[in-house]
């Protein structure tokens, strides 16, 4: 632990949302047509007020507006739900190596999708659908972990496991009676992205993102007091089988709401926990709305990388695991000096 | 307050059609230090658990004060009984006094919920049990002897009038062990009845006020310490494989070779 004082993590907490908004400004700003910061706000100011400025052109508008934002904020919501859910699951399981899509959200969902992609016409838009298969395979999971009203994290992790790779196995079969194109396609969406994001997506994402987190946030003490394993927590009055259902129903909708706008996008779910833990210590109380912080400020750093590092633009997922698995690799081998558990 | 008093009737369990408790009775009350002791297998920690509740006995009755536990929700037994586990190993490094507090969960209120009274029942904990100067350091940090302090506090923390141990000093040395008992036996002194499950002879005898020896799913004595743990029981225990020394007037059970 870097910082424990109460004064520290405030100020750590504050520094983060500065760089949030910082980097959010660089985002709108950076991009195949650079606009400069002043017009940025001017557009934004004229949009949220409707007083107009005279400098503000119809171009700025649209990228601003219609390109960028939605992806901006997509990437906020993103990196909120993907972080938040992480970090509910990594106490749920008692195994800081864990992350969302640890139940099968993400093959689920790369399952629905697949089918939304190849057969259009038989199956709801690709995003329902991934959805639908994303939830679909959480609850597969959860139910063939169950025994006797109780869940084991060992079993659930196995079962995700298992569904994972059925899952798995059927994108493949899916890809192989796939044509180029629709191969290309669910080969992209699998990548993840936020190029498809529009103003549509928002309304859904920031309602059930902002839903679930709070549950999640709002939980935290007892997420903790989960973290010391089922007996212990029964023995503290929080009940294992109940607290642990409502965070993997919480963490899951995010995560699966997420997966099918953005497609799969790793390690976020998985670092940003980690990262809030060093900055904050263990306790979930500050580690939630740290981490999501951090992985908002993280997927918009990737998602701008993303669209500015070369002409074409390159999978979000891709940016995101390279400069993710460094981390994990750091993490383990500092395991020893006592950083992490 | 009222005398704390806890009793067991008759309680049956088994494992599928593997009956391991075959009606087991029992009393302990507040003030005193009571030991199940027993064989490894003979089901000292499936009664211990039934005592928690975390396995339900398929007959047979738990009562704390005349309640029957059966009754109790998971916060009402949080409530009545404070857990101590045999060997934490912990995965998160919450300092000492995060542990402490969360002994005070099942009498938080709100959704945050730490109040001041909880801050001062952690920091009172942490006091009793001499820890105090831990209090800001991660339990991965601490020694096991350190680490099963703090979750003792963490039990004082929770003031229940009950406080079940499971094998508290199994892992630790013989210096850190008579620091335990010594502690717990202060714990009892201030009104608790503390229920601890050991499989070591020489700890019943010194530490404990009474002793349960439970063999092959049954009470084989009950009563004060020392009465329990006579020639007979140690024989069926041991199979006649120790022997009683005696030094500086107090007994000591060890293995013959």
């Amino acid at each position: 632990m870097i910082f424990s004082r109460p004064g520290k993590r405030a100020a750590s907490a504050a520094l983060l949302f500065v760089l949030l908004c910082a980097v959010s400004v660089y985002a709108f700003t950076a991009g195949n047509y650079d606009i400069s910061a002043g017009r940025v706000f001017a557009v934004i100011f004229e949009k949220i007020t409707g007083v107009s400025f005279a400098e503000t052109q119809n171009m700025d508008r649209v990228i601003i507006w219609n390109i960028r934002a939605p992806r901006v904020i997509m990437a906020v919501l993103a990196g909120i739900s993907l972080a938040s859910a992480g970090a509910a699951y990594q106490g749920c399981f008692r195994n800081p190596l864990v992350e969302p899509f640890i139940l099968g959200a993400s093959s689920g969902a790369a399952f629905g999708a697949a089918l939304g992609i190849v057969f259009p016409e038989a199956f709801l838009a690709v995003q329902a659908s991934a959805f639908v298969f994303s939830l679909a395979a959480v609850s597969l999971s959860y139910f063939l972990a169950k025994n006797k009203g109780e869940a084991p994290a060992v079993s659930l992790i196995l079962s995700g496991v298992i569904v994972g790779s059925i899952f798995s196995a059927m994108v493949s079969i899916l890809k192989y009676v796939s044509e180029d194109t629709q191969l290309r396609e669910i080969t992209f969406w699998m990548m993840g992205g936020l190029y498809y994001s529009t103003w549509g997506d928002i309304p859904v994402n920031a309602a059930v993102t902002a839903f679930c987190f709070m549950a999640v946030w709002g939980l935290a003490w007892k997420l903790n007091v989960l973290s010391m394993g089922d007996d212990e927590a029964r023995s503290l009055g929080v009940n294992p089988e109940k607290y642990k259902l409502i965070f993997i129903v919480a963490a899951t909708l995010m995560t699966s709401v997420c997966v099918a706008t953005v497609g799969i996008i790793a390690w976020v779910g998985l670092m940003m926990p980690h990262a809030a833990r060093l900055l904050m210590g263990p306790d979930n109380r500050f580690v939630i709305p740290v981490a999501a912080m951090m992985g908002a400020v993280y997927l918009i750093f990737c998602d701008t990388v993303a669209r500015t590092l070369t002409p074409a633009e390159i999978p979000i997922g891709i940016i995101t695991s390279v400069v993710g698995a460094p981390f994990l690799i750091w993490l383990l081998r500092s395991r020893s000096r006592g950083m992490f558990s | 307050m009222k005398k704390a008093f806890l009793e067991v009737r008759d309680l049956f369990f088994g494992y599928g059609s593997k009956e391991v408790l075959k009606g087991v009775s029992f009393d302990t009350e507040g003030g005193r230090v009571c030991g199940i002791f027993g064989p490894n297998g003979g089901g000292k920690s499936t009664l211990f658990k039934c005592c928690l509740n975390f396995l339900s006995p398929s007959s047979g009755s738990v009562a704390f004060n005349g309640a029957d536990s059966r009754g109790f929700g998971v916060s009402k037994m949080a409530r009545t009984v404070s857990y101590v586990p045999q060997e934490h190993k912990p995965l998160f490094p919450f300092t000492v006094r995060e542990i402490v507090l969360m002994g005070r969960s099942p009498r938080m209120g709100g959704i945050f919920g730490l109040s001041a009274k909880d801050m001062d029942a952690a920091e009172r904990a942490m006091d009793i049990l001499g820890i105090s100067f831990l209090a800001d350091i991660p339990v991965t940090q601490l020694s096991g002897g350190q680490r099963q302090l703090a979750f003792i506090a963490r039990a004082v923390a929770q003031e229940a009038p009950f406080m079940f141990l499971d094998e508290p000093t199994s892992a630790l040395d013989f210096s850190n062990q008579i620091m335990i008992w010594n502690t717990l036996k202060k714990i009892a002194g201030a009104g608790a009845a503390v229920l601890v499950c050991s499989h070591d002879p020489n700890h019943i005898l010194w530490f404990c006020d009474t002793a349960v020896a439970v063999s092959e799913g049954r009470v084989a004595a009950k009563g004060a310490a020392e009465d329990v743990l006579t020639g007979p029981l140690l024989s069926s225990v041991y199979g006649g494989r120790y022997k009683v020394a005696e030094t500086e007037g107090r007994k000591i059970i060890c293995p013959e070779f």
